[in-house]
């Protein structure tokens, strides 16, 4: 038992820290506004604003692969962002 | 890793415009150049990393990619050892009372190539795939994925999926050391092949040593939600089977008053398990947008980590752009992390003293400042401080180890420049 509470409260400071970080994300959702989470119909000739450069979901692929291969060599968390490979031993 | 954003781009440049363009030739060269350094004031690992990218593209999902990378890395590693008050000798070098040992003979240079396409298959359909080849002094891999993509629902949802598979090997210097052996008595370069760490082995220069090989999958979806937002959700899981002990790090070995007396090699199992969820968030905000980006990630070796990213473009006037950016990583640490091993208990099945598998922040702040001379060529610079921080007297410190810095903070700099243009 001595052993499982340690852990137990361990996990529990984890889920609140996320949560913090959760209610953070929302709160940038709401100054965002409404307008731009209220779903509606997109025609082809009204993607003006997503065809921007800045708009697309990897506006800058090789930086974000650098960032992604700096993070894959720091930390024990890595992937979800494709299938691609390409490893480096990273030591 | 350099690939794994390139779908990614795909489905959002195919989600926002159906416009067919002339066959273009697209090309970006940029240069990374990171450091680090601990709050122990040691200067740690320093990479020079060109890229170049060559893209010729007929239409938002009809393009061929080549990319060539180059990494030149020198400098130190935490060898896995703890900071002691005394002074703490291992093969070939010694470290001062008090600090971090970093191993300092840290050198290796890396080529990668890649080549990525995509072809449609009709008007709401099309596949995208890469090959990936990389090779350094100790580490070789080749990796190949193919995804298939569809549009449904008037083209406003993209729906994805994918499997990759890769295979390395890895042949370090001074040859394999079986698990828990000390330091001290395989001094000598040793090539067992035993099971130990897992993985196959070969023999040769090129794909020597033991294998991994790992086997993964991806199913997304992209939706336009209306004239200015777009989201993203995915998940991925992937399979690492073989050899994923890393062969330079080691594990001390302390007494009842956390003195080291000896230094053992580490190990990790031989199987992995990974899995995420991610989300992503695109909205304009005027000639601005803000992306928002979440990923859990989890895996059988008892790590989580939550990964949140915000960038803000903010368009200045038509030609310059800034782009702050700020990142939080929270990991948990793996099962089979020890601080360090007590002399006179049992030994595991595995362990691994590596400050990358314990409890971590990683927190990221910089930025982009962009500029574009016409439609055809522009410059940007990247800019960003990443900070590792963890526990420096963690609960399991005994004696000694109380008095030093079990986790000194780490502090990294990565600069970027990059030139992007087409004809």
């Amino acid at each position: 038992m001595e052993e499982i509470v340690p852990e137990l409260h361990a996990h529990k400071l984890f889920t609140v820290k996320i949560m913090n970080k959760f209610f953070i994300l929302l709160a940038l959702l709401t100054v965002v506004g409404c307008d731009h989470i209220q779903p509606q119909e997109v025609k082809a000739w009204q993607r003006d604003v997503l065809a921007r450069e800045d708009m697309q979901l990897v506006p800058h692929p090789i930086q974000d692969g650098l960032d992604e291969h700096i993070y894959f060599s720091k930390e024990a968390a890595s992937g979800g962002s494709g299938v691609g490979g390409g490893g480096c031993g990273c030591n | 890793m350099q690939l794994t954003k390139k779908l990614g781009l795909a489905v959002g440049a195919l989600l926002s415009t159906t416009q067919v363009q002339a066959e273009d030739w697209l090309y970006n060269i940029s240069v990374l150049h990171y450091s680090e350094k601990d709050s122990q004031n040691q200067d740690r690992v320093t990479v020079v990393e060109p890229v170049v990218s060559l893209t010729k593209r007929k239409a938002a999902d009809d393009y061929v990619q080549l990319e060539f990378i180059y990494d030149s890395l020198t400098g130190a590693s935490p060898n896995g050892a703890n900071a002691s008050s005394k002074v703490q000798i291992f093969n070939g070098y010694q470290v001062l009372p008090g600090f971090t040992p970093l191993d300092t003979s840290f050198n290796d240079e890396r080529i990668a190539i890649n080549y990525n396409w995509m072809k449609p298959l009709s008007s709401f359909s099309r596949y995208h795939a890469d090959l990936n080849y990389s090779s350094e002094s100790d580490y070789d891999s080749v990796a190949g994925s193919l995804s298939y993509l569809v549009d449904v629902d008037d083209k406003s949802t993209t729906l994805t999926i994918g499997g990759g598979y890769s295979y390395d090997t890895v042949n370090p210097h001074g040859g394999f050391h079986d698990a828990f052996t000390s330091i001290f008595a395989t001094s000598g370069a040793q090539t067992t092949t035993s099971a130990s760490g897992g993985g196959g082995s070969s023999s040769g220069s090129l794909f020597s040593g033991k294998d991994k090989q790992t086997f993964s999958a991806l199913a997304g979806v992209a939706h336009v939600l209306n004239r200015f937002t777009l989201l993203d959700a995915k998940y991925s899981i992937s399979q690492v089977n073989g050899y994923q002990t890393d062969p330079y790090k080691l594990i001390s070995v302390i007494d009842s008053d956390g003195f080291p007396v000896d230094y053992v090699w580490e190990n990790r199992p031989d199987s992995r398990l990974k899995q995420t969820v991610s989300t992503g968030f695109v909205t304009a905000i005027g000639v601005d947008s803000l992306h928002l980006d979440y990923r859990y990630y989890w895996d059988d070796w008892g790590i989580k980590a939550n990964t949140y990213d915000v960038k803000y473009h903010l368009a200045v006037n038509s030609k310059v752009y800034v782009e702050p950016h700020y990142r939080l990583s929270n990991q948990q640490a793996a099962d089979f992390y020890h601080l360090s091993l007590q002399q006179g208990t049992a030994t595991p099945k595995n362990a691994s003293a590596d400050y990358r598998l314990a409890d971590m922040k990683t927190t990221t702040l910089g930025g982009m400042i962009g500029y574009r001379f016409n439609t055809k060529l522009a410059l940007t610079f990247n800019i960003e401080q990443i900070r590792q921080t963890g526990d420096n007297s963690p609960a399991q410190a005994v004696g000694d180890q109380k008095l030093n810095n079990m986790f000194p903070t780490l502090k990294m700099w990565a600069l970027t420049f990059g030139i992007q243009g087409m004809w």
